[in-house]
């Protein structure tokens, strides 16, 4: 608004002086009187439109038309801004594609690439026996093709975890974006229930938050409040996507093959008791969620913090119980939560192995979740050789 | 020929049989040896416990429907301040007093919801504990049933039908009243009705307008809000909105009561047995909201 007044300022006084002029010329001459109204008038014309459009007076304009809630990121000037918004938003994931590569400077490749070794642990492909620790052996096949000893071994490709739960600032960016209007990023059977997903104030947002922002300070923690759809919604706007079961227990119980058809799993990264120094149970005494950052001596190899512990984390997969829950009849479909939470009261139910469910809908206080990239989705990285399985066995040596 | 023989003298075992001891519950006289009142059957180690005790132990109710979670709420609720609190720590007095958060605790950790309290109160688990907390330099005596919800139920309908139930709710100084929060969600009023007619019968019980019910601290505790998250924002607004006879009665009759939600279990499932039909079980054990009724009764009461 006030831009729009002081070019009134400006434009007011010298049109009041041209018509002063004018009218003093008309005495001289009825035609070079018209003339010089209508030069003094074009010159006024030029020097407001000037000053409207000088660099200085951009931030202003943009201010007179803003909106109510969340501040939107300042649009792009040009495909090279977009990309560096993106770098600067977390989006490297979707930088990274092939599609994309070409169209990428050598230093947003270079930059792409160093968010993604900062950001995710490299898992290497491999079997993980879902649901089980210590030594677990493949056994025989029966004519259904379930296994006869109940044990499902699930084999993996490469793939990128987030070294940590997305934070409340990461999904900010995302809200910010208008990540909750584009349809293209959100499941179409959900379409209609998007509007209802807001904070606490009613801005579009996960459920504990106000006027479209995190509670102040909580920037660095865990985002929850949000559904299952949030949750990809969000993967997909970072060019990744939610875990599947297997991917998330392989990230955590580091499975080796020590033998033909036998793998050897751990029940927390760390091993195989708990140790609430490692990780936010109940048992930890924090009573509430903390920054993704911290608890690190619970990190895996690879530098995957807080999988245990902290807060729950919505997977890709439906929930049907694990083997500990045989028989299991769910009153509504349920998506798997894995990792268990700050409130977990049992430390047998915050293990790589345990998995919970809960409704897709449902935007719990304790539920979060993190994302991960196939491998084969990205361009070679032939410098990349943070073998997960060389740590893991390196690991398994030393202990 | 004669032989010695030496023969106990048990005039001191006839003297205790002569001395009655009373009931810490009903008041009512029972031998000095005896487990359970013979009265009420309320647990005879109450009286010899609060005997031995400089102050007297307070009680505190937990009522409730059938089904609305008083054994897994006070069963964890001990165990929880047992184990750790900031708040408030708990020490057990006698074995009989750990039976619950055990038997609670052992049956969540299996994937279960505990067995359902039976009718007879000999069969009932009692607590009795001492609490302790920074904030207050005396600790506080407290006597805590498991009652079945059946009984209560009995007891509301036909006075007098469960002796123990009318003798510890007329001794208490506070109560916790559990009611099934997401039943309510799920527009049931039945939960409605009984809690109003539960303290309806509370009001009633104590005659003395100095000491009746009305002045009694009531902790009114939506149970199962894992299920309606938002009985956790505002339970009073909770109330207010699902629960409205509930709401305007307490509004009216009780001075000293507050409302809350809390939860044990994260989420739940369903598992069919072949002798009990189609049982609930928790799918993880996540705690929520159960310390704070019980630190505000306790406030209340000091």
């Amino acid at each position: 608004m006030f831009a729009k007044k002081k070019s009134w300022l400006i434009a007011g006084p010298v049109a009041v002086a041209a018509l002063a002029t004018a009218v003093w010329l008309a005495w001289l001459g009825w035609w070079s009187g018209v003339f010089a109204v209508f030069g003094i008038v074009g010159i006024c014309f030029g020097i407001a439109m000037a000053w409207g459009r000088s660099p200085g007076r951009a931030s202003q304009t943009t201010e007179f038309v803003r909106q109510p809630g969340p501040a939107p990121p300042p649009a792009p000037a040009s495909s090279e801004s977009l990309v560096d918004v993106m770098l600067r938003t977390g989006r490297y994931g979707l930088l990274l594609r092939p599609q994309i590569k070409a169209n990428l400077t050598s230093s947003q490749l270079r930059e792409a690439e160093d968010q993604l070794k900062r950001n995710m642990a490299k898992i290497g492909g491999g079997v993980v026996a879902l649901g089980r620790f210590g030594h677990v052996s493949q056994g025989a096949l029966l004519e259904d093709g379930r296994p006869a000893n109940g044990v499902e071994f699930c084999e993996v490709d490469e793939y990128y975890i987030d070294c940590t739960s997305v934070t409340n600032e990461q999904f900010a960016a995302f809200v910010h974006d208008g990540g909750y209007s584009d349809d293209t990023l959100w499941d179409p059977e959900i379409w209609q229930a998007v509007p209802d997903f807001m904070d606490r104030s009613g801005h579009l947002g996960p459920r504990n938050w106000e006027n479209g922002h995190p509670p102040r300070g909580e920037e660095q923690f865990p985002v929850v409040g949000i559904n299952w759809y949030e949750a990809a919604a969000y993967a997909r706007w970072a060019g990744k996507r939610l875990p599947t079961n297997a991917e998330w227990e392989k990230a955590g119980s580091c499975p080796v093959e020590v033998g033909a058809g036998t793998v050897k799993q751990r029940r927390y990264p760390w091993g195989e008791g708990m140790d609430r120094t490692r990780a936010n149970i109940w048992g930890s005494g924090q009573g509430k969620a903390v920054a993704v950052h911290e608890y690190s001596k619970g990190g895996c190899a690879g530098g995957i913090m807080q999988l245990i512990g902290n807060v729950w984390e919505w997977v890709a997969d439906e929930f049907h119980g694990g083997p500990e829950q045989p028989g299991l009849i769910l009153p509504n479909p349920m998506r798997s939560i894995r990792g268990g939470a700050f409130d977990t009261y049992f430390d047998n139910q915050a293990t790589c192995q345990f998995q919970s469910g809960e409704s897709p809908m449902s935007r719990k206080h304790n539920i979060g979740f993190r994302c991960v990239l196939a491998a084969a989705d990205l361009v070679a990285h032939e410098d990349d050789n943070d073998d997960y399985h060389a740590n893991a066995a390196e690991d398994e040596v030393l202990a | 020929m004669t032989r010695s023989s030496s023969v106990d003298l048990d005039s001191y075992r006839l003297a205790q049989y002569a001395l009655q001891v009373p009931c810490y519950i009903c008041e009512q006289p029972n031998m000095f040896d005896a487990e359970l009142c013979r009265h009420c059957f309320a647990p005879m180690a109450l009286a010899q416990q609060a005997k031995n005790l400089k102050t007297e132990p307070n009680l505190i109710a937990t009522i409730g429907a059938s089904g609305v979670g008083k054994t897994v709420y006070l069963g964890v609720l001990m165990d929880m301040l047992t184990r750790q609190s900031d708040m408030l720590q708990v020490l057990a007095r006698g074995a009989f007093s750990i039976n619950l958060q055990q038997t609670t605790t052992a049956a969540l950790q299996r994937g279960e919801f505990p067995d359902k309290t039976p009718n007879e109160p000999d069969r009932w688990n009692w607590v009795h504990c001492q609490i302790r907390s920074k904030r207050h330099t005396r600790p506080v005596e407290l006597v805590m049933p498991d009652m079945a919800g059946e009984a209560l139920l009995e007891e509301v309908d036909h006075p007098r039908t469960f002796q123990v139930v009318r003798s510890f709710l007329l001794k208490c100084s506070g109560a916790m009243v559990l009611i099934d929060g997401a039943k309510l969600y799920g527009g049931t009023v039945e939960q409605d009705y009984f809690t109003m007619k539960l303290l309806s019968y509370l009001i009633e019980l104590v005659e003395d307008p100095k000491h009746n019910w009305s002045k009694r601290p009531v902790a009114i505790v939506f149970s199962k809000a894992d299920q309606c998250d938002e009985a956790f924002d505002d339970p009073n607004e909770y109330a207010r909105r699902h629960a409205t006879g509930l709401w305007r009665f307490c509004e009216e009759r009780f001075k000293n009561h507050k409302f809350f939600a809390a939860c044990v279990a994260g989420a739940c499932g369903f598992r069919d047995t072949a002798y009990e039909g189609r049982q609930t079980i928790p799918l993880r054990i996540e705690p929520r909201g159960l310390v704070e009724p019980f630190c505000w009764l306790i406030d209340q009461m000091r």
